[in-house]
């Protein structure tokens, strides 16, 4: 198990490298660097004031050591300092990151139950009317980019009087206002994972409710609720955790989005900002951050494989 | 039929005799979809302390007749006609919740299946499984739950009763998961016990000690007993009686002794006559044919087209099972011919 964990480990910090990679060069060739932007409102630009800038930024040299040295700072710690407030990067990243762990970590665990949940009930009510509307709305909810669904949820509480309170505030200084500024957010995002969710713990429910051992476990006089939710609950899980891990991503990439619409002020946020500054170390920190959460949630849900079924824990001892 | 049947067996019939009968069905049909008569008319009787042995061909309706009994038709199965009596009790039409109620699924009847590898739960340990079973009994707390399970584990002939306990099916081998499996259907202590084929899916070695085992236990609890099978080697070794069954059709009953020495039935005849006898060079005579599927019954006896002594009326007249004049119960319009011819 330790074995496995290092080796995941190991590989997760090669993904990162190739993330950091990608953004770094990405985001550079992109047209409109961060002086253009910068001097965008000035009146009389020279070419040598360009120069003198990009030189004082350190823009000026060939990209590889340009990276070097960013991978450098990274490695002893340092996310630099952003190119236009000049704050260090490592500030932001952090303030940024708890109201999107928190608005993920909501969204997900929504996601879960409402996916999870539906999907058993349409198993349990297979072929009924119950069936058919719990897989109507997934194949709604599933074609619903998040982007709408997070407008529709702003319009539709404005249409009944109901208006987020502002500014956002933190759980610690205020749960209830901060409950209220991310429950929406997280509803928005969860309602795609839980439609993709529903439909594969249904056929998942369906095929194993078809097995042997639940017939034996229902002639041994198991309940209801023991068959379903013990017996078949446990044996479905396990591609229903594979999908959760992958509609994680998906749903950190609409956290960007949500974040902005919702204005929580997150990673998203921050990023979206910083993309249209074309600032470019704030971004760089952003998106590896991004990385590093993905890499770390699906390192997790490799590991909970293991506490669903015992072959997989002991073919990995 | 008494006294033709004591002669032949005089100790398991005498027993029996004074024993109550625990299962009793009687012209039982059973559908699926209301349509497909897997079942047409299915009447066995076992007794406390008794072993029936339920054999036929594939597709006979042997394990759909003791699905039925225990209730686990599953999606769209139901019994249409006749009855089923446990302890003199009417439950051929009771609903899953009103049978877990009533002690039906486990307390009362147990039952092994085929293959004990799909049978258990690969996710729950043996004494998880085991603990659903023991708790039907009233029996609370994780030390009693544990000792007492162990205990059972024990009883089975698991080497190692307080190991296997936590030991997940798939780190048992398939005797030992066939093991679990009884001691798992014997723990809630019923008074019938029902195994469906349950050697079938065991290596050769391992078919005689689980068999054994069945038959030990049967005997030391005074378990009545039905037994499916197809193979009559396993019915002499186990079984009292035989049911034997043909089209969704009790054909012939009797106790061991007299269906394995003089088969009656036609059908019987064939079943037995295509057992490889182990003499080198021996030819088998195989029975031509398979059972017709249960949308496409034939007319008459349902056995006629591959009868070897089938006459023109067997086309139109359908038998009943009925007592023949020496006592043997068949289904068979030429049953009093067939007796003379016999004798």
């Amino acid at each position: 198990m330790i074995v496995f964990a290092i080796r995941r480990a190991v590989l997760g910090v090669l993904v990162l490298v190739a993330v950091a990679l990608m953004v770094f060069v990405a985001i550079r060739l992109i047209p409109g660097d961060i002086v253009n932007q910068q001097l965008a409102e000035a009146g009389a630009v020279t070419p040598e004031l360009l120069q003198e800038k990009r030189a004082a930024m350190g823009l000026d040299k060939p990209i590889a050591e340009q990276f070097l040295v960013w991978a450098g700072g990274i490695v002893s710690g340092d996310l630099g300092h952003s190119l236009w407030t000049g704050r260090p990067v490592s500030a932001q990243i952090g303030a940024a990151l708890l109201p999107t762990l928190q608005l993920s970590i909501m969204a997900i665990a929504l996601g879960a139950l409402f996916g999870i949940g539906a999907g058993v009930l349409a198993a349990l009510w297979r072929g009924t009317a119950g069936d058919m509307v719990l897989r109507m709305l997934s194949t709604v909810f599933l074609a619903i980019p998040q982007l709408w669904l997070g407008l529709l949820t702003l319009t539709g509480l404005a249409l009944i009087g109901y208006y987020i309170p502002l500014p956002y505030r933190s759980f610690a200084t205020d749960p209830w206002a901060n409950f209220q500024q991310v429950i929406f957010p997280a509803l928005a995002l969860s309602l795609g994972v839980a439609a993709a969710l529903s439909r594969l713990t249904r056929s998942a429910m369906l095929e194993v409710t078809g097995a042997d051992f639940i017939r034996a476990a229902r002639a041994r006089g198991v309940s209801s609720s023991g068959l379903y939710l013990g017996h078949a609950l446990k044996n479905a899980l396990i591609p229903v955790i594979t999908l959760l891990g992958t509609q994680f991503g998906n749903l950190l990439s609409g956290t960007v989005i949500i974040e902005r619409i919702f204005n929580v002020p997150g990673l998203g946020n921050l990023l979206f900002e910083a993309v249209a500054y074309r600032d470019y170390t704030v971004i760089q920190a952003a998106v590896l951050t991004y990385g590093l959460i993905t890499i770390i949630v699906n390192l997790m849900v490799d590991l909970s494989y293991g506490l669903v079924d015992p072959r997989i824990r002991e073919a990995r001892s | 039929m008494t006294a033709m049947a004591s002669n032949a067996l005089p100790r398991a019939n005498t027993e029996s005799g004074t024993s109550p009968v625990a299962l009793s069905v009687e012209g039982m049909a059973v559908t699926y979809s209301g349509l497909l008569e897997v079942c047409s008319d299915v009447s066995i009787d076992v007794r406390r302390g008794e072993a029936l042995a339920l054999i036929g061909e594939s597709g006979s309706g042997k394990s759909v007749t003791v699905l039925a009994v225990t209730g686990l038709l599953g999606r769209g199965g139901a019994i249409v006609r006749g009855s089923v009596k446990l302890d003199g009790e009417e439950i051929s039409h009771l609903s899953e919740r009103e049978r877990r109620r009533r002690g039906l699924l486990g307390k009362r009847i147990g039952m092994i299946f085929q293959n004990p590898s799909r049978a258990l739960d690969p996710v729950f340990t043996i004494g998880q499984q085991l603990n659903e079973a023991l708790s039907l009994t009233g029996l609370k707390g994780k030390v009693e739950l544990r000792a007492k399970g162990a205990e059972w584990l024990r009883h089975v002939g698991l080497p190692d009763p307080e190991e296997a306990l936590d030991c997940y099916p798939h780190q048992l081998s398939g005797g030992q998961r066939q093991r679990a499996m009884i001691a798992i259907a014997l723990a809630s202590e019923p008074a019938l016990l029902i195994a469906d084929e349950p050697t079938t899916a065991l290596d050769v070695t391992i078919q005689a000690q689980v068999l054994n085992l069945i038959r030990r236990l049967q005997k030391e609890l005074n378990l009545a007993l039905v037994l499916v099978t197809h193979d009559f080697g396993v019915v002499a070794a186990m079984a009292d009686r035989v049911a034997v069954m043909y089209g969704g059709q009790v054909v012939e009953t009797g106790s061991v002794d007299e269906i394995i020495r003089t088969p009656r039935h036609p059908y019987t005849q064939a079943l037995l006559a295509s057992i490889p006898t182990g003499e080198a060079g021996a030819r088998i005579q195989a029975l031509p044919g398979s059972v017709p599927h249960a949308g496409a019954m034939p007319r008459g006896c349902r056995f006629h087209p591959r009868c070897p002594a089938a006459l023109p009326l067997c086309q139109d007249s359908a038998p009943a099972l009925q007592p023949a004049a020496d006592g043997r119960v068949m289904r068979c319009l030429r049953a009093d011919d067939l007796e003379r011819h016999d004798a």
